[in-house]
């Protein structure tokens, strides 16, 4: 190492050195704190946040949504939900009597969401989970819908909604998501916004996938041939939708379909 | 006075060494009080947080809960540890950091002790930091524990050397070891008496290496905790834990009076009597209709200029608001870089500031010598020049 | 007189220092562990730097700390652990038959204890007794760079020769 390189080498580490320095000056000078004071102000959390689990109502008849399928017990990877039923021996109906997640253990993995094939369970936006007993962690059939009530809604879901369309992240219309949400189709997160009107070139292992949906597209009543426009009809018809909305069989179908 | 006067001396002696060393305590405690604080609103800062906010106003009675909290805290002795050395360790190195406070110049003659031997007192107290930092680490019976004590007392060894070099040259240039003698030094030129011009590559060396000496990122190496939990404090808790945090700010707060003391010129700076009396001239400058109130000012600072507590609370105030200049500093070059490696530590202490060190002291020699050498010619062109340079000397 | 120096805190200082450096120096001799051994030393020389503060010789005792309680006691906790544990617990075995060789130790004993009453009989006591002369640091200074240059330097190129010497031992042993 000759004097040269001796000396060049320590004229760049001082002027890296200076470098990093002016910038957490500037941090900490002109820099406004992001802190939010959490016991006095609470943060908004994100619409993909995953709180507790909780069931939701229908607001129109006034009852829960579940039918006590077990497919959000079998689903969950902890065992945390715990479902009691009897049958009806009346209307022949599934009755819950217990519906139970045990909050110390559950994982908030969102699996019992993906599974519930009702649209009854949703990820709450309750984070503040303490209990000083972990046995009050248990939460019961009452406080989940409870909980559950300001994520229910009274609005039909569109005419026909493709389950295919909606990226996993977006939970069955609790979000409201529009057009332009759904820009990412069955992408990655954290890509930046496309332009309006892309359409993205699918990877091969979803080109399948996108042809299966687009010969259940034209079988259907509106002929559409992108999903891009035909989610536009939906995003119109949901506002209109909540009053006059035609009760019953809007469950069976979304169950048929895959 | 002649109640103390009339003491024997040998009461006199202990007294004031009593008396001393329990002012040096207390001033170390509010440093370590000032400096904590100072440290998590400046980290906090830095991240665009804002720190402790609950206790007190903006949270600035934190590290007073702090200590209240570590002090109540059970005291866990773990099983196997080597006991006498284990208890015994977190105390030397408190000992240690406060000892250095011992030789720092307040003021004119306002020192706890006046060392003649003061930079080496430094440097062999800084021996016991070493001794402490291994009998924890040993004592712990934890391989974090003595991994973190190995790194630190071979960082403490190699760093002291350069450090040591690097104040040579300051004292070739002041004379003396003593510290008030470099102090009064530096006070020839006013602000461009300081050391800090003519030593600035002294200056630098000794920032990083004093950093080192520290334990300080970004040369943490022996409280790494992503590789060893906490260094040689691991298995410490409660109050002994608290000993080294102790021990560690207020070391790094003497540390930064004796780079003050050394470089920046120590207490020296105006008093307020100097102040009153610039200031009255400046007013009298104005014109008639200011003069006899500049003049008055003018009066009371030079009346006042000569009091010898008024200029003890100068010197005080200069020497604390150029020390929290280096405490701010390092803490700020904690918040903004990187650990280093083991390896890069040991090649930049002894490939790097080691030489840089040695040339620093050659180089400060061979000016020294020109200067006084050449002094005595008057007519010569060179002699202007290195009169120039004498002048810088 | 005999009162004076009773009462006088430098006598009881000065005892308590030669305590202090007599009972750390037997430890260090006596205690099974090194590593205890290595820190007693430390104190020993500790306590004797308190001894020359004791006599205003500042820089002997702040030269005392800086070389002996830091420096070479740190060299040898690094070479206790990078000697291994292994050889430590060796070495303690081995102390048992140390006891074997108790002539020797006896004789060697016996010769130096004979050498320092010869040199404290020999030395004219009590030295100065007036006006206590203060060394400073720029008269030691002078004297080395002036009177002493040539032993001085003799010792430097003494080490420089050692550190060069242990380096090569070093190299050859990283080569094998």
């Amino acid at each position: 190492m000759g004097v040269t390189n001796f000396v060049g080498e320590a004229w760049r580490t001082g002027k890296s050195i200076a470098t990093g320095l002016k910038i957490t000056f500037r941090e900490m000078m002109f820099r406004p704190a992001i802190t939010v004071f959490y016991p006095d102000q609470r943060d908004e959390v994100p619409p993909w946040f995953r709180g507790i689990p909780v069931l939701k109502t229908d607001l129109r008849t006034g009852e829960y949504k579940c039918t006590s399928c077990m497919q959000c017990a079998q689903a969950c990877p902890v065992n945390v939900i715990t479902i009691e039923w009897h049958q009806d021996p009346e209307t022949r109906k599934k009755v819950c009597d217990r519906f139970a997640i045990d909050m110390s253990r559950c994982m908030l993995c969102n699996f019992c969401v993906e599974a519930c094939p009702f649209d009854s369970l949703v990820m709450g936006y309750d984070y503040e989970l303490c209990k000083v007993d972990p046995e009050n962690l248990v939460f019961e059939f009452e406080d989940l819908l409870r909980l559950g009530l300001k994520y229910s809604s009274a609005e039909e879901p569109g005419p026909k909604a493709k389950r295919s369309e909606t990226p996993p992240w977006v939970f069955h219309g609790l979000t409201n998501a529009t057009e332009d949400d759904i820009q990412d189709v069955r992408g990655y997160l954290g890509r930046p916004p496309l332009p309006k009107g892309y359409e993205p070139e699918l990877k091969p292992q979803f080109q399948q996938k996108q042809a299966e949906d687009e010969t259940a597209a034209t079988v259907e009543p509106e002929p559409a041939a992108k999903p891009a426009a035909e989610a536009k009809p939906e995003a119109e018809a949901k506002p209109a939708a909540a009053p006059a909305a035609q009760a019953g069989s809007t469950d069976r179908e979304e169950a048929g379909q895959p | 006075m002649e109640w103390w006067n009339s003491l024997p001396p040998t009461a006199q002696v202990w007294l004031g060494g009593i008396l001393k060393g329990s002012l040096i305590l207390v001033w170390g405690l509010l440093n370590f009080a000032i400096c904590l604080m100072l440290e998590r609103k400046i980290s906090a800062w830095i991240q665009n947080r804002v720190g402790p906010w609950r206790v007190g106003l903006w949270g600035w009675i934190q590290p007073i809960a702090d200590l209240i909290k570590l002090w109540v805290k059970e005291y866990i002795h773990p099983n196997n540890v080597d006991k006498w050395l284990y208890l015994i360790a977190p105390f030397i190195g408190f000992v240690t950091a406060n000892l250095v406070w011992l030789i720092v110049p307040f003021g004119d003659k306002f020192i706890a002790t006046d060392l003649e031997i003061g930079i080496i007192f430094i440097a062999a107290v800084t021996g016991y930091d070493v001794i402490a930092t291994f009998m924890a680490g040993w004592g712990s019976n934890n391989k974090y524990s003595l991994l973190g004590a190995m790194r630190g007392a071979a960082q403490l060894i190699s760093y002291e050397i350069t450090m040591v070099m690097s104040l040579i040259g300051v004292v070739m240039m002041a004379g003396s070891l003593r510290l008030s003698d470099i102090v009064l030094a530096q006070q020839e030129r006013g602000f461009l008496g300081w050391f800090l011009f003519p030593q600035a590559i002294g200056f630098i060396v000794y920032l990083i290496a004093s950093l080192a000496e520290l334990n300080r990122a970004p040369f943490d190496l022996a409280e790494a905790e992503q590789e060893l939990v906490a260094g040689h404090h691991t298995e410490y808790s409660g109050m002994r834990w608290a000993m080294f945090m102790l021990a560690e700010y207020i070391h790094l707060a003497a540390w930064s009076a004796i780079a003050a003391t050394l470089f920046l010129g120590g207490w020296s700076g105006p008093t307020l009597g100097q102040v009153a009396a610039g200031l009255g001239n400046v007013l009298n400058g104005f014109g008639a209709f200011v003069n006899p109130v500049g003049t008055a000012v003018a009066d009371w600072g030079m009346s006042i200029m000569g009091s010898t507590v008024l200029n003890w609370i100068a010197g005080v105030f200069w020497l604390v608001l150029k020390t929290y200049f280096f405490i701010f500093l390092a803490m700020w070059i904690r918040w903004t870089l990187p650990r280093v490696r083991i390896d890069q530590l040991m090649d930049l202490g002894w490939k790097f500031l080691l030489p840089v060190s040695l040339f620093n002291i050659f180089l400060t020699g061979t000016l020294r010598y020109v200067a006084v050498t050449f002094d005595g010619l008057p007519i010569s062109i060179g002699s202007f020049t290195m009169r120039l340079l004498g002048w810088w000397l | 007189m005999t009162t004076d120096l009773l009462m006088s805190g430098q006598f009881w200082t000065f005892i308590i220092l030669a305590v202090v450096t007599l009972v750390s120096t037997y430890r260090m001799v006596t205690t099974p562990l090194i590593t205890h051994a290595a820190l007693f030393m430390a104190l020993s020389f500790t306590a004797v730097a308190g001894i020359f503060l004791l006599m205003q010789a500042e820089f002997i005792a702040a030269i005392q700390v800086l070389v002996y309680a830091g420096a070479i006691t740190t060299m040898i906790i690094f070479a206790i652990m990078l000697s291994g544990l292994r050889d430590i617990k060796q070495q303690q075995k081995e102390r048992v038959k140390l006891w074997r060789s108790n002539p020797a130790v006896l004789v060697v004993g016996a010769v130096f204890a004979a050498f320092m009453l010869y040199l404290y009989y020999a030395a004219n006591l009590p030295a100065g007794g007036g006006e206590r002369q203060v060394i400073t640091v720029r008269a030691i200074g002078t004297d080395l760079f002036t009177t002493y240059v040539i032993p001085f330097e003799i010792a430097s190129v003494l080490l420089l020769i050692a550190m060069i010497g242990a380096i090569i031992l070093t190299a050859k042993e990283a080569e094998s």
